[in-house]
C-alpha cells in the first residue's frame, strides 16, 4: 500500500521509456504483481502452519 | 451486425447460463457441489468486474490514463485483511446465520429493525442507478453492434426496445436460481455456479479484445505507446500531472477498499455464498491476481482507441467500436457476450441481495409487527416471503430499467459506479466497528448511517440529479437556501477537490465522528450487550454458546416453536430439527412440553437464516411469554458463559498435558524393557563366545597336564594353541568392554585434526603383511585433497583397520580403497571381490553378535563385535556406515563423514 502512495507515485511520475512502456504504468503494474506473490507465499505458508499444527 | 443475430446469441447465452446453474443445482442435491471449490469461489468474488471495468475502464482511461486502475489496486491491498477483517465476518455470518449486509448490521445492534431498514434503502437508492447503468452498457452495446443510431427518437418504440427483452430475461434467471428456497442462507448453487463461468467468459472476451487491438491493430505494447506519446492529449497522460490527482487516487483506492467488502453483491458471494472458511486463503491472492489479468489491456485499448477512432464516438465504446472499424465480426460478438456476462453476473448478484434484503429487512418485520396480517399469513407465510422476494427482484430491475431510459443516458459509467461506492462505504464505520468495539451503540450506528447517507446524498448525488436537468442549476451554483456554504460540491467551503473526494471526505469524516461520538456516550440495551460479545469475540464463541447462553426468560411451548418453524421449513424438517437439537443437547424430548430456553434460541437462529434476524426476533416473541432482562443479568451470563468456557478450556489443556506424560511414561518404559532384554540377550551371547575358547584352553591344558610323558613338539603344540586362545578371549573381552563405553557414551573423543591419506596409508601399511600372507592385490584410489577432518585418529584408525582385515578375509584377488569428497562429505569404501552379503542381512551385519547367531551362514571368524564397533565410532563422529553388495559379487563397505561439523 504504500509503495502506491503519494512519494513514491511521485518518484516514478516520469515521462520515461522502459522496454517501450511509459515509466509510471511499468511501476504500477510491477509492484501491483509484486503485492499479488507476496500475497501468494504469506497464504502458502499459513496453510503450510495450519497443515503443521493438525 | 443484424440485430436479431444479437439479440439471438443474447438469449443463447442466457439459456446457457440456465444450463450452467441448473447443472451446478443438480450436482448439488447429488452432493457433489461444484461451488464447494476456493478457484470456484474466488471467480464469483470476481462478479467485481462489472460492464463498468469491461467498458468503463477504457472511457476512464482515456481521459485520466492509469488513474482509473486504482479502482482495482484497492481490493488487491484489501486482499490481505480479507483473512482478517473478511474472515471474521463470514464467522459471525456463519454462527448467526445472516443473509446480507442489512442483516449483519441490524444483528450487530440488537437485531434493530429501524436500522435494518434504513440500511436496506441505502443500498437500494445507492445501488439502483448502478444496475442501470449495467443494462445501459447492454443497450449501448447491442446499439453499437448493430450500427442504430438512437439520435432518432421518434423511431423509438418499447416493444423495439432490446434492453426490455434482457431485462425480463435476467428477473427469469434470478428468480429461478435466487428464489428456490426460503432459507437465504442455504447456497445459491445455480447462481455462483453461473456468475464464475461469467467471470471466466468476460475475461477471456477482453484478453480477446486486447490481443487484437495490441498485436493486430498495432504491433505490440510498445507500438501503441509509440503512436500515443505522438497525440499530445495522450502524452500528458503519460504521467500525473495535476496535484490534485494524488488526493484524488487515494480516495478512490480507499473507495474501492470499502466497496469490494460492502457491496450488497460482493457481501453475498464473499460472506452469504462461501462454503468454507479456509477458501478465502486461495481467494486472497486467486482475486487480485484475476483483476490484475483483466486490466492489461485497457491502456492499449483506450490509446489504440483514441488514435485510430473519430472523437464523436464515446469512449466507453472503444471496446466495440475497434473491432467494428475492422469489420471483424466474430470480434465484436466476443467481446459483446463478454462486456454483456459483465454486466448480468452484476444484475444478477445484486437483485439477489437486495431482494433478500427488502423481504427480510422490511417487508417482513413491517408485516409481522401488524398484527392483524400475522394472523392471515400464518399459514403460508414462507410462500409469502418468496413472493415479496419476487416481486422486489421484478421492481429492482424494473426500477433499474427506468433510471436507465430517464438519467443514466447522460452520464459516463464510472461516475455512477463511484458513486455507488461512496454510499455503500457509509456501512463501514458501523460494521467494521461494530465487529471490533463492544461499546458501539445502536443509535450511534443509526445516525452515523443516515448522516452519512444524507451528506452523501448531497455532495453526490444531487450534482448528478442536477446535471440530468432534474434540480435547477442554482443549487450548485448559491448552495442550498442560496447559503454559499451549503454548495454540494464545496461544502462548508471546502473548496479545491473533485466532486468524489470532497463528498466522500464529508460523509465519511462526519459519519465515523458521529459514530465514535454517539456511541461514547448512549448506554446500550440487554439485546446489544449480548450480541456485541457474541460479534467482538466472533472467535471465542462457537454455535453452540451462540444458542447455549440464554439471554431470555420466559415461558414457551415445544408445539407453538414447531408450528412456527414448520411455516419455513416444513412440519417434518422442523421435528427433525428440534428432536436432533434435544438430542445432541441432552435434552429430554416431549413434543407438547415446555421448551428450554435455549431451543428457542435454536429455533430463533434457524428462522432467521430465512426471514432475517430482525424478523425471528418478532416471530419467536410472539410464541414465547418474555420477560426483558435487566442489563445487570445479561452480564451476568455473559460473564458465567464466558467463566465456564474458560474453566473448560483449562481442564482440557490439563487432561491433554497428563495423557501426554501417560504416554511419555509408558514409551519410556517400553524403552527400559527392550534394553533390558536386549541386555540379557548380550550377556547371554557373550558368555556363550567366552565359553568357546575357554573350553578349548581348559581341554589342552588338561591334556598337558595329566600326560607329562607327551612329546615335547606336540606339548609345545598344545601351549601355543593355548595361547592363541587366550589372546582371542582378551580381545573379546577388550572388545566388549570398548563397546559398552561407547555405547554407555563413556568415552570421550579425543579430537585432533585428521589428515586422511596419511591415516589410510597407515592403515594400508598395517594390513600388508596380512596381503602378503593371502596374496591379494590392493589397489588405493585416494584423492590428492581430503579434507582435514577434526575426530579421534585412534578410533577411526581402528575403523579402518577393521573394514579393510574384514576385507583380506573375505577377498579372492584384490581389493579397492577409495577415497572421495565433496563440499559435505568425505565418502571413504573398502571393496573386495568375495562371496558378497545377502541382502536382507545388510542391516543386521552391524548387530552385535551378527555372525554369532547366525552360525549356520559363516563360519565364524573374529569377534563378532568388529562392524558394531565400527558403527558406532562412525555414528559418534556423525557419520553414516552401510554396506553395498550383491551376492557372490563382492561387497563394498562404505563410510561417510561429514565435513566441517564435528
Amino acid at each position: 500500500m504504500i509503495l502506491f502512495s503519494f512519494p513514491f507515485l511521485k518518484m516514478a511520475n516520469k515521462k520515461v521509456i522502459i522496454a517501450g512502456i511509459p515509466l509510471f504504468y511499468f511501476y504500477i503494474y510491477l509492484v501491483w504483481l509484486i503485492a499479488i506473490i507476496i500475497t501468494l507465499l504469506i497464504a502458502d505458508s499459513r496453510k503450510k502452519n495450519e497443515a503443521e499444527k493438525q | 451486425m443484424n440485430s436479431y443475430l444479437i439479440i439471438v446469441s443474447s438469449i443463447l447465452y442466457l439459456l446457457l447460463l440456465f444450463g450452467v446453474g441448473y447443472y451446478a443445482e443438480i450436482r448439488s442435491a447429488k452432493q457433489k457441489s461444484i461451488i464447494n471449490n476456493p478457484y470456484i469461489y474466488a471467480l464469483s468474488l470476481a462478479v467485481y468486474c462489472t460492464a463498468w471495468t469491461f467498458y468503463g475502464s477504457v472511457g476512464r482511461a482515456t481521459l485520466t490514463g492509469i488513474e482509473y486502475l486504482y479502482i482495482y489496486l484497492g481490493p488487491t491491498v484489501m486482499a490481505p485483511l480479507f483473512w482478517i477483517l473478511l474472515r471474521k465476518i463470514v464467522r459471525i455470518s456463519k454462527t448467526h446465520r445472516i443473509t446480507s449486509i442489512a442483516d449483519f448490521i441490524s444483528t450487530r445492534y440488537g437485531k434493530n429493525i429501524s436500522l435494518g431498514i434504513v440500511v436496506t434503502l441505502l443500498c437500494v437508492i445507492g445501488i439502483i442507478p448502478y444496475i442501470a447503468i449495467q443494462l445501459k452498457a447492454i443497450s449501448s452495446s447491442i446499439d453499437i453492434v448493430a450500427g442504430n443510431n438512437h439520435l432518432n427518437e421518434s423511431a423509438y418504440h418499447i416493444l423495439k426496445d432490446s434492453t426490455l427483452y434482457i431485462a425480463i430475461g435476467l428477473s427469469v434467471f434470478v428468480i429461478f436460481f435466487g428464489t428456490r428456497s426460503v432459507d437465504a442462507t442455504e447456497k445459491h448453487e445455480g447462481m455462483v455456479a453461473a456468475i464464475a463461468f461469467e467471470s471466466i467468459v468476460k475475461i477471456i472476451a477482453f484478453i480477446i479484445a486486447g490481443v487484437f487491438v495490441t498485436y493486430f491493430l498495432f504491433n505490440g505494447f510498445g507500438d501503441v505507446m509509440l503512436k500515443a506519446s505522438k497525440l499530445p492529449s495522450l502524452n500528458k497522460l503519460f504521467v500525473i500531472s495535476d496535484e490534485n490527482s494524488y488526493v484524488q487516487i487515494f480516495s478512490t483506492m480507499f473507495l474501492s477498499m470499502l466497496a469490494v467488502l460492502f457491496l450488497p453483491r460482493q457481501f453475498q458471494v464473499a460472506v452469504v455464498e462461501n462454503v468454507q472458511e479456509n477458501h478465502l486463503n486461495k481467494a486472497i491472492w486467486l482475486f487480485p491476481l484475476y483483476l490484475f489479468i483483466i486490466n492489461i489491456f485497457v491502456i492499449p485499448i483506450a490509446f489504440g482507441g483514441t488514435i485510430l477512432l473519430p472523437s464523436s464516438i464515446n469512449a466507453d465504446t472503444y471496446v466495440l467500436a475497434l473491432p467494428i472499424l475492422e469489420h471483424n465480426h466474430w470480434i465484436t460478438m466476443v467481446v459483446y457476450i463478454g462486456g454483456f456476462s459483465a454486466a448480468s453476473s452484476m444484475i444478477i448478484v445484486e437483485t439477489i441481495a437486495l431482494s433478500t434484503m427488502i423481504s427480510n429487512n422490511i417487508v417482513m418485520p413491517l408485516l409481522l409487527s401488524l398484527a392483524s396480517v400475522k394472523e392471515k399469513l400464518s399459514n403460508n407465510i414462507s410462500r409469502f416471503v418468496i413472493n415479496s422476494r419476487r416481486m422486489s427482484i421484478v421492481v429492482i430491475i424494473f426500477l433499474a430499467y427506468l433510471y436507465d431510459r430517464t438519467v443514466a443516458e447522460k452520464y459516463s459509467l464510472v461516475s455512477i459506479g463511484m458513486v455507488s461506492f461512496a454510499a455503500v462505504a457509509q456501512f463501514a464505520p458501523s460494521i467494521i466497528g461494530g465487529i471490533y468495539w463492544k461499546k458501539a451503540t445502536k443509535s450511534a450506528a443509526l445516525f452515523s448511517i443516515l448522516i452519512g447517507f444524507l451528506i452523501w446524498f448531497y455532495t453526490l448525488a444531487v450534482p448528478s440529479i442536477v446535471g440530468a436537468g432534474l434540480l435547477d442549476k442554482s443549487l450548485m451554483e448559491d448552495g442550498l437556501f442560496h447559503l454559499s456554504f451549503l454548495k454540494p460540491n464545496a461544502l462548508f467551503g471546502l473548496y479545491g477537490f473533485d466532486t468524489l473526494t470532497h463528498g466522500f471526505f464529508w460523509s465519511m469524516f462526519l459519519n465515523t465522528g458521529t459514530f465514535i461520538g454517539i456511541s461514547l456516550f448512549t448506554e446500550r440495551k440487554s439485546q446489544e450487550i449480548y450480541q456485541a460479545e457474541m460479534f467482538v469475540e466472533a472467535f471465542k464463541h462457537s454455535v453452540i454458546s451462540a444458542e447455549g447462553s440464554v439471554i431470555w426468560k420466559g415461558t414457551a411451548y415445544i408445539p407453538d416453536l414447531k408450528t412456527l418453524m414448520s411455516n419455513f421449513i416444513g412440519e417434518a424438517r422442523a421435528v427433525q430439527l428440534l428432536q436432533n437439537y434435544a438430542k445432541r443437547r441432552n435434552i429430554s424430548w416431549n413434543e407438547s412440553g415446555k421448551a428450554e430456553p435455549a431451543m428457542v434460541n435454536f429455533a430463533e437462529r434457524i428462522l432467521a437464516g430465512s426471514i432475517g434476524s430482525a424478523s425471528a426476533r418478532i416471530m419467536v416473541k410472539s410464541v414465547v411469554k418474555e420477560e426483558d432482562l435487566s442489563i445487570d443479568e445479561v452480564l451476568n451470563i455473559l460473564r458465567e458463559s464466558q467463566l465456564m468456557k474458560e474453566t473448560n478450556k483449562e481442564l482440557r489443556r490439563k487432561s491433554a498435558e497428563l495423557s501426554k506424560a501417560t504416554e511419555e511414561l509408558k514409551k519410556a518404559n517400553e524403552q527400559l524393557k527392550q534394553m533390558d532384554e536386549m541386555k540379557d540377550e548380550f550377556l547371554y551371547t557373550v558368555t556363550h563366545e567366552l565359553r568357546t575358547p575357554l573350553t578349548s584352553v581348559r581341554a589342552l591344558s588338561e591334556i598337558v597336564h595329566d600326560n607329562p610323558d607327551l612329546p615335547e613338539e606336540q606339548k609345545n603344540e598344545y601351549l601355543s594353541a593355548i595361547m592363541k586362545e587366550t589372546i582371542r578371549l582378551s580381545h573379546l573381552i577388550t572388545q566388549v568392554l570398548n563397546l559398552e563405553r561407547y555405547e554407555s557414551g563413556r568415552t570421550k573423543l579425543n579430537y585432533s585434526n585428521i589428515d586422511f591419506v596419511s591415516l589410510l596409508k597407515d592403515t594400508i601399511n598395517s594390513a600388508n603383511p596380512l596381503l602378503k600372507e593371502k596374496k591379494l592385490q590392493l589397489l588405493q584410489e585416494l584423492s590428492d585433497e581430503l579434507p582435514v577432518i577434526s575426530g579421534d585418529k585412534d578410533l577411526l584408525n581402528q575403523v579402518f583397520y577393521n573394514l579393510t582385515s574384514n576385507a583380506i578375509k573375505y577377498a579372492k584377488k584384490r581389493i579397492i580403497i577409495k577415497a572421495l569428497t565433496n563440499t559435505h562429505q568425505l565418502r571413504i569404501s573398502v571393496k573386495d571381490d568375495g562371496p558378497g552379503i545377502a541382502g536382507e542381512v545388510h542391516e543386521l551385519i552391524f548387530d552385535k553378535f551378527f555372525q554369532a547367531k547366525n552360525q549356520t551362514l559363516k563360519k565364524p571368524e573374529g569377534s563378532g563385535l568388529g562392524l558394531a564397533i565400527c558403527k558406532r565410532i562412525v555414528e559418534m563422529h556423525h557419520g553414516k556406515i552401510w554396506v553395498e553388495s550383491v551376492e557372490g559379487n563382492g561387497s563394498e563397505f562404505i563410510v561417510e563423514l561429514p565435513v566441517n561439523t564435528i
